[in-house]
């Protein structure tokens, strides 16, 4: 007999590996399945956090862009229709809207020193009025004594001496809010303080000039403003009763004005129609439903508006019924959304907020110590199985191979269930949430899907580190040692 | 009676090569105090085509030795050689190699893989070994067919009685030809009538196909199939006698167990 020679053994192929690592995984159905199934709730929770926290923030920036020439609208005609107040004419005094200004101006009439003392003081308060909000509510209650801080001011300001002052300044100091903090209070309230008389005696000015040209508005017509707009006709007069009563109005802002006039009269005329018993009776029984909302939805329908049309009347044109049920609707939702989600979106990124993260981060590092026992105890439990295989002839890599191979088909899988149910999940709650509205996130695909890829390949990459520690010490053993762990 | 300190040597079995030779074997677990002195010094001779019985108490070292003898385990100390080659030389390639196609390892657990039907146990050290998978089927089959269990090549172990999965782990043990048969009490876990079919397909590998079988057991039926016995306690050999011996000594035997 030949003697016994010893070559190197050869390393299990790749594919012969994988038949070997799926055969296991297959009789050990039930964990694998548990194991994935974690995976997948882990990869979810990202893809579903992060998804929906794009979808989130983009709806709602597309939603707030795409109304802004109402915003201005509804602005710009409560402006045409009352005064404003003092507050708000000193905000404007701050800000530096060159159309606002002229207007301002024009009503004022004053002389050029006083506006320009008065435009520098409603800076200086503005810049007091930021310092206090970023101060803490317990902080601003000591400072003010409880008071409004114009209220505060205003004692300040028209005070003889500068008692008041003092004992405000001192309350600064007193609160140790350092001396960066106590400058830049000083600074800006020295300026308040010193032009405040002023800045108060320009807005009044300001306030009642624009009080005269709301009233000469008025004379010029009888008709309520917003049906003027309306009428195709006297909207040109109306255009040049506005100029000559001292408002700036440029074309956008005129297009605008008349559109959201034109667009909330059709409304006004629907929900009076519907006020009547006869049309409330007809929408519930045809629509389930007799509010304006309802009916709104109902119309965005064509045949729909053909009945409505026919039942009641014209009482869209120019307008289609489809354009006014489909903009109120977007603005319905546009209102929701900024409500909801403006403050929360404002304060982090990718529409994140700090305690959402926190939750984010907390609720990943469970999944992550349960996918790492999950699959630890699956390597560790098979040990003896190991020690066999090196028995019989197993290189270290051969058994290297199987472990990896099915931590990452099982990390796919779980990645790609865990992607699938999360995107399908943070849909579903943007659907829910933004209605049709959604749809204006539909640029924010590229991101959705390089948050779904990301997260797979973390899925992955979790579930490879975590089996393939493990795997390697045990391939390292001698197979009587891997033998002996129980 | 006393051990003699040294086991005999056996100049009638010069004649054949030498397969394994152990010098001067030890093996503790653990360290320091706590330390177990599994094996004390064991010289061993094991010659080609010999089927010995290597039989002793439970705790002796016979499965330590087992281990040692199958480059399953390092030494703490002294040398193993198969075919005068040092074991401890050689790399994890060149080892894994020896494990694959040179031995062959039958358990007390039988120790398949659960997930695989019974073929798929047979076949696994062919793949290890690069067989073609066709290849590999028949001559499973063929092997399944030697010791009785063709009809149920697609039983997964659970489904399989101990006896039935022993006769797997052999047909496993025999699948790439080793010279060397290594059975660590093959017999412990079956009833006397499997046991005796196990022994018989053990006896007829070595007569047959002349492969060298080293079991430990505790099976005094086996006494009557080997050619040597090793009689192992506290992990040293107290001796070693060859059949033909025995039969003289037979009526001492039986307190031996």
């Amino acid at each position: 007999m030949k003697p016994i020679e010893a070559k190197n053994q050869a390393k299990l192929s790749w594919a012969r590996c994988g038949r070997l690592a799926l055969s296991g995984m297959s009789y050990r159905m039930l964990r694998s399945g548990i194991t994935t199934a974690i995976l997948a709730l882990a990869v979810a929770f990202l893809v579903y956090t992060a998804v929906y926290g794009i979808l989130a923030e983009r709806t709602r920036t597309a939603a707030w862009d795409e109304l802004r020439p109402t915003r201005d609208a509804v602005r710009r005609l409560s402006r045409l229709t009352t005064p404003d107040t003092l507050a708000s004419i000193r905000q404007q005094l701050a800000a530096a809207d060159p159309a606002d200004l002229g207007e301002l101006r024009g009503w004022y009439g004053g002389d050029d020193e006083r506006w320009e003392q008065a435009r520098h003081g409603a800076r200086a308060l503005a810049q007091t009025h930021r310092w206090f909000a970023e101060l803490s509510p317990a902080a601003t209650a000591v400072l003010l004594g409880g008071r409004d801080l114009a209220a505060l001011l205003e004692e300040i300001g028209t005070a003889d001496d500068s008692t008041a002052y003092l004992d405000f300044v001192e309350r600064v100091n007193g609160l140790g809010l350092g001396p960066s903090w106590t400058r830049h209070a000083s600074e800006a309230g020295d300026t308040t303080v010193a032009r405040w008389a002023v800045l108060q005696d320009v807005a009044r000015d300001v306030q009642d000039g624009h009080g005269r040209a709301v009233e000469t508005l008025r004379k010029s017509h009888d008709q309520p403003l917003s049906e003027r707009l309306d009428d195709a006709a006297g909207a040109e007069p109306v255009r040049q009763a506005i100029h000559d009563a001292g408002f700036v109005l440029d074309d956008a802002a005129w297009r605008g004005l008349v559109d959201y006039a034109r667009y909330s009269n059709r409304v006004a005329a629907a929900r009076a129609a519907l006020l009547g018993p006869e049309v409330r009776q007809q929408a519930q029984r045809r629509w389930g439903t007799d509010t304006l909302e309802g009916a709104m939805r109902a119309l965005r329908n064509e045949d729909q508006a053909a009945w409505w049309s026919a039942e009641v009347g014209d009482t869209f044109a120019p307008l289609s019924a489809r354009q006014v049920a489909q903009r109120y609707l977007r603005e319905a939702r546009h209102d929701a959304v900024a409500e909801g989600y403006r403050p929360a979106a404002e304060t982090a990124a990718m529409g994140l907020s700090t305690g959402t993260l926190w939750l984010v981060g907390l609720s990943l590092l469970v999944c992550v110590v349960g996918v790492t026992n999950a699959l630890l105890m699956s390597v560790t439990e098979r040990f003896n199985e190991i020690a066999t295989m090196k028995c019989l002839g197993a290189m270290d890599g051969s058994i290297m191979r199987v472990f990896v191979i099915e931590a990452l088909v099982q990390g796919a899988a779980g990645g790609a269930v865990g992607v699938l149910l999360g995107v399908l999940l943070a849909l579903g709650r943007g659907g829910l949430e933004f209605g049709g509205t959604l749809g204006l996130a539909a640029d924010a695909t590229g991101r959705v899907l390089t948050a779904a890829a990301v997260s797979l390949g973390v899925g992955v990459l979790l579930a490879t580190l975590a089996a393939i520690g493990p795997a390697w010490v045990a391939s390292r053993l001698s197979p009587m040692e891997a033998m002996r762990v129980e | 009676m006393d051990p003699p300190s040294t086991p005999k040597p056996q100049p009638a079995a010069a004649a054949k090569p030498v397969i394994i030779r152990t010098l001067g074997l030890t093996k503790s677990y653990g360290t320091g105090d706590a330390a177990t002195h599994a094996l004390r010094g064991v010289d061993a001779v094991i010659h080609r085509g010999e089927l010995v019985a290597v039989m002793g108490p439970s705790g002796s070292g016979k499965s330590t030795f087992f281990n040692m003898i199958g480059a399953l385990d390092a030494p703490t100390g002294g040398r193993v050689l198969i075919d005068e080659v040092d074991v401890a030389q050689l790399s994890a390639g060149e080892l894994a190699f020896l494990r694959c196609h040179k031995i062959g390892y039958i358990f007390q657990q039988y120790n398949l893989i659960k997930y695989m039907t019974a073929l798929e146990n047979v076949t696994v050290p062919m793949a290890f070994a690069g067989t073609n998978p066709d290849a590999a089927r028949t001559r499973g089959m063929q092997l399944l067919d030697l010791v009785g269990l063709k009809e149920r090549w697609d039983h997964r172990p659970v489904e399989m009685s101990g006896g039935q999965q022993q006769r797997v782990a052999i047909a496993r043990a025999l699948c790439n030809d080793p010279r060397i048969l290594l059975a660590d009490e093959p017999t412990a876990n079956l009833d006397l009538k499997t046991g005796q079919q196990i022994l018989d397909i053990l006896e007829e590998i070595n007569t047959r196909r002349g492969v060298t079988v080293v079991c430990s057991t505790h099976d005094h039926r086996l006494l009557a199939l080997c050619d040597r016995i090793m009689w192992v306690r506290d992990g040293q050999i107290e001796r070693v006698d060859r059949r033909e011996d025995l039969r003289i000594t037979a009526g001492s035997i039986g307190g031996e167990a």
